[in-house]
């Protein structure tokens, strides 16, 4: 039994009112009578049940504590952890693509009408199955995870609204069935106005599709970007990418202004559902660019207008940490799009530093940053599982396809006072020395992390024609934007630190992959995401479930997962047991108590008045 | 109006002069002699030397000389005399309840027994017979000396009229002390609301004392059947004792079969002793209770 509301408790109190009031009523009534001779008889014929005499004659007032008492359980919403067997899990994909906002001939858009068929789906099904709500937009959203509350489901349901883009159903449709899959006897379905172009796409393999909206043509800008030809700097080229998101084919035209200047125009023929993209050489230099599509019978002219201006890329910052970092420095700035800034040892502020990257040299912090980190010639870190480091004694053995080596020719490389290590069980060892690593790089707690062993201050090493393009491959590698080496088509932004419920002391992620990594509080908990699809996140109190939530992982705009305060409601926990464990509220039927109880005092108070 | 007796003014509660005229033709009922062959307004079981004839008997040695009837010695030369009935003279104690208790219902029981009382006394004196009366307390009260004729109806309103609830009952103990007067035993009437455990030992003594006893038990009507709710604390008129009662509709019933319970046992024991229990209440007329209830108890006639 758990509390929700433990702090309602202090509604007890009130019961100090009532015995107050009590204390304090008005004095009883004083009647004069003939005699007590025959009601000292009458009192001690019932002398036998003195208690019971005592709690009739304040039946009243035990019936007040009474009520008070069970009000105050009720408001502090006592809990269950209940167990219930569950039904296969449904998963409903809502396209909130631009072309849902079409309005059909009576008036009614495409997305009410697929709300209208998603809810009456929702309620033809069975009471046991766990719902899923998934928007399909330009990022795809889970709104509803795996709950077992239907009305929550449709609640979000009649909130979801058309995006000012196109869906990607297909990341939909995966991070739906990771939450249903068919295979094992769950439903996905999807309502959208974009029927299946090839029924054997094994995107809408085991999918129930519902189309909504007429067959019409929706022409739509899906990209627009500019850029300055690396030939000819002073002339722009621009990219338009033009999509048909509508049922049947359809002509268009693509116009792209530079400025205030006349439009560039063509023509272009788009099936349903074709992408097509346009590149428009030797725009003039300009301000701003507009590109618009314009479709005699577009179904949506919302998405038919883009905009796009010249921008120099984005530089990637790098600190360098140490008491000697300067020829690092040099060789980062080298790097292209790139600004190192140094920073000794005792003036490092971790809390006010907001690098991209870190390169700690001779030194790591207590506290490990939550972007990449690479560490030259650390001491021993416990955390990373790095022992303390050793001299190396013979030469170095490369490995084959060493992100960190790419373009190095190994026999080049000087061995002075460099050190190895034993390689962490999240390494990929580089280079190596026997059984040590002199070279080592791999993702920790979702962290890019280097560990280098060379001697980077030693002048055979800076000063060795490989040592800037070792450092470019350091950043081409650490690059926290960049996508990790593991063929995921989602790209992973920053790793993913987990927010700890303000309770738990641990939390265990299970990935898509129904991998389960725990992470013990207060230790940081970054998450690793490589693979795209739904995580459920449950945090503990010792054994106890304290909250839980599922997520999907949306590169970009997931850096922070917040956990805290996430009760587990309707959510669910679920396991491959078909079985979820969920908290029932209890306090509807303890407030129906109370009202039974009041509904007692009433009848006692009227049938004592009515003898009167 | 005030009506006059012997040029007195007559009380509110004696009865009136249509009650006094339909009590005329009624007196109280004796079933028994109590050996007072004194001039009354009764015959007597008992022969004496009233005018009133009753038969003849023959002479016997020591019979008085002019009770021989001459005449029938002249027809049959053989001595009889005249045997006369002998009128009794009945002596009526009237004991009134004055403890406090008394004081209670509407009208209260105090004056309903006062009225009943001096409406019997009136038919008593009316009636020739001799009338005694006392009120009872927590000891013998003020007392009526024996007195016979209608002259006396006005000293006994006097007496009655003096007389008011207070204090505690002591039945037995005011009993007693009436009977140690050794007064001349008759028709006992006793008006109370027996209110006191020792109510049995005081009408034992005065059935025990010879007389014919009447119990009026008077109770009014809240005292049979109260109606109060709530937490209330009943206070005893008389002792000033107290105890708390929730007035809850079981506690009511209980009450009222305890007063059931106690009225039939109280029956019972008069009845027992041959006393005639008469059970009214405060809030009957005094008529209905002369001419009705009286009468159907056999206490008049």
């Amino acid at each position: 039994m758990n509390w929700a509301a433990p702090l309602a408790f202090a509604w007890a109190g009130l019961t100090l009112v009532v015995l107050v009031f009590f204390l304090l009523r008005p004095r009883r009534q004083r009647i004069v009578v003939a005699s007590l001779f025959v009601w000292r008889r009458t009192i001690q014929a019932r002398a036998d049940d003195t208690w019971l005499a005592w709690l009739r004659r304040h039946a009243l007032l035990l019936l007040q504590l009474l009520t008070i008492v069970v009000f105050t359980l009720a408001l502090a919403r006592p809990e269950r952890l209940a167990t219930v067997e569950l039904g296969p899990p449904v998963a409903v994909v809502m396209d909130v693509s631009a072309s849902m906002a079409i309005a059909e001939g009576d008036g009614t858009s495409r997305i009410e009408r697929a709300r209208e068929e998603a809810a009456a789906f929702l309620n033809s099904l069975d009471d046991d199955r766990r719902t899923s709500l998934i928007t399909a937009g330009a990022v795809p959203r889970t709104l509803v995870a795996q709950t077992s509350d239907r009305a929550e489901v449709i609640r979000f349901l009649s909130g979801i609204e058309p995006e000012a883009s196109h869906g990607r159903l297909d990341t939909a449709l995966d991070m739906a069935r990771s939450l249903a899959s068919p295979a094992a006897g769950g439903i996905v379905a999807l309502f959208t106005d974009q029927p299946p172009v090839e029924a054997s796409n094994p995107v809408y393999a085991g999918v129930r599709t519902v189309v909504v909206g007429e067959p019409a043509p929706n022409v739509a800008l899906d990209s627009f970007q500019v850029r300055r030809r690396l030939d000819k700097p002073d002339t722009v080229q621009g990219m338009v990418a033009a999509r048909n998101d509508g049922t049947t084919g359809a002509a268009a035209e693509i116009l792209v202004t530079a400025g205030r200047g006349s439009p560039t125009s063509r023509a272009i023929s788009l099936t349903a559902g074709e992408r097509q993209i346009l590149v428009f050489d030797d725009l003039p230099v300009a301000a701003g660019y507009q590109a618009e599509v314009r479709a005699p019978d577009d179904g949506l002219s919302a998405d038919n207008l883009a905009f796009a201006s010249l921008a120099e890329p984005s530089r990637l910052s790098v600190v360098v940490v140490g008491n000697d970092p300067w020829p690092i420095v040099r060789a980062l700035q080298a790097v292209p799009a790139v600004t190192a800034q140094a920073i000794a040892v005792d003036s490092f502020d971790q809390d006010n530093s907001t690098a991209d990257f870190y390169v700690f040299q001779g030194f790591a912090p207590e506290l490990l940053p939550s972007t990449s980190a690479v560490f030259v010639q650390p001491p021993a870190v416990p955390s990373l599982g790095l022992d303390a480091p050793t001299s190396a004694d013979t030469h170095p053995l490369a490995m084959a396809n060493s992100p960190l080596l790419k373009s190095i020719d190994v026999g080049d490389l000087v061995s002075g006072s460099d050190v190895t290590y034993a390689p962490p069980a999240w390494a990929q060892v580089d280079l190596s020395v026997g059984e040590r690593a002199l070279l080592a790089h791999g993702v920790v707690d979702g962290r890019r992390t280097a560990v280098i062993g060379f001697d980077m201050a030693g002048a055979g090493v800076s000063q060795a024609p490989w040592f800037p393009l070792f450092w470019s491959n350091v950043v081409r590698w650490a690059d926290p934007f960049a996508p990790l080496p593991d063929g995921a088509h989602l790209e992973p932004g920053r790793p993913v630190r987990l927010i700890q419920h303000p309770r738990s002391d641990r939390v265990a992620v299970t990935n898509p992959a129904n991998e389960t990594i725990e992470f013990t509080m207060p230790k940081p908990a970054v998450l690793d995401v490589t693979v795209p699809g739904a995580y459920t996140i449950r945090q503990f109190v010792g054994q106890e479930l304290v909250a839980q939530t599922s997520i999907d992982y949306v590169p970009g705009i997931a850096g922070r997962i917040g956990l805290a305060g996430v009760p587990a409601g309707p959510g669910a926990t679920v396991d491959s047991a078909q079985r979820i464990q969920h908290q029932v509220e209890l306090w509807p039927w303890v407030a129906g108590l109370v009202l039974a109880l009041v509904l007692v005092e009433w009848w006692v108070f009227h049938r004592v008045r009515g003898v009167r | 109006m005030t009506e006059r007796t012997n040029g007195a003014a007559l009380p509110a509660f004696a009865p009136d002069a249509a009650l006094r005229a339909k009590l005329a033709n009624l007196s109280l009922v004796s079933q028994r002699p109590h050996g007072h062959l004194h001039t009354g307004g009764r015959r007597s079981r008992a022969t004496g030397s009233s005018i009133e004839f009753a038969d003849h008997r023959s002479y016997s040695p020591g019979d008085d000389y002019r009770q021989i009837d001459w005449n029938i010695y002249a027809r049959t030369d053989e001595l009889f005399v005249k045997v006369r009935e002998s009128e009794e003279t009945l002596v009526v104690h009237l004991l009134l309840d004055v403890s406090g208790s008394m004081a209670s219902g509407a009208p209260t029981k105090f004056e309903v027994a006062r009225a009943v009382l001096a409406a019997l006394g009136w038919t008593a004196l009316a009636s020739r017979d001799v009338v005694a009366g006392a009120s009872l307390g927590v000891d013998l009260g003020e007392t009526f000396a024996p007195r016979q004729g209608e002259a006396y109806v006005a000293r006994l309103f006097e007496f009655l009229e003096r007389q008011q609830p207070s204090g505690e009952t002591a039945l037995a103990r005011a009993v007693a002390a009436y009977n140690a007067r050794a007064l001349q035993h008759g028709v006992a009437v006793l008006a109370s609301d027996l209110l006191a455990p020792d109510a049995p030992r005081a009408i034992g003594a005065l059935a025990q004392r010879g007389h014919e006893v009447t119990v009026i038990h008077v109770l009014d009507e809240d005292f049979v059947n109260p109606a109060f709710a709530d937490e209330v604390e009943l206070v005893d008129a008389e002792g000033g004792d107290a105890v708390e009662v929730l007035g809850d509709a079981d506690l009511l019933n209980a009450y009222r079969q305890a007063v059931g319970d106690w009225t039939s046992e109280l029956q019972r024991f008069c009845h027992r002793r041959h006393v005639r229990y008469v059970p009214i209440r405060s809030n009957w007329t005094v008529e209905d209770i002369m001419l009705r209830r009286l009468r159907e108890h056999g206490t008049l006639a």
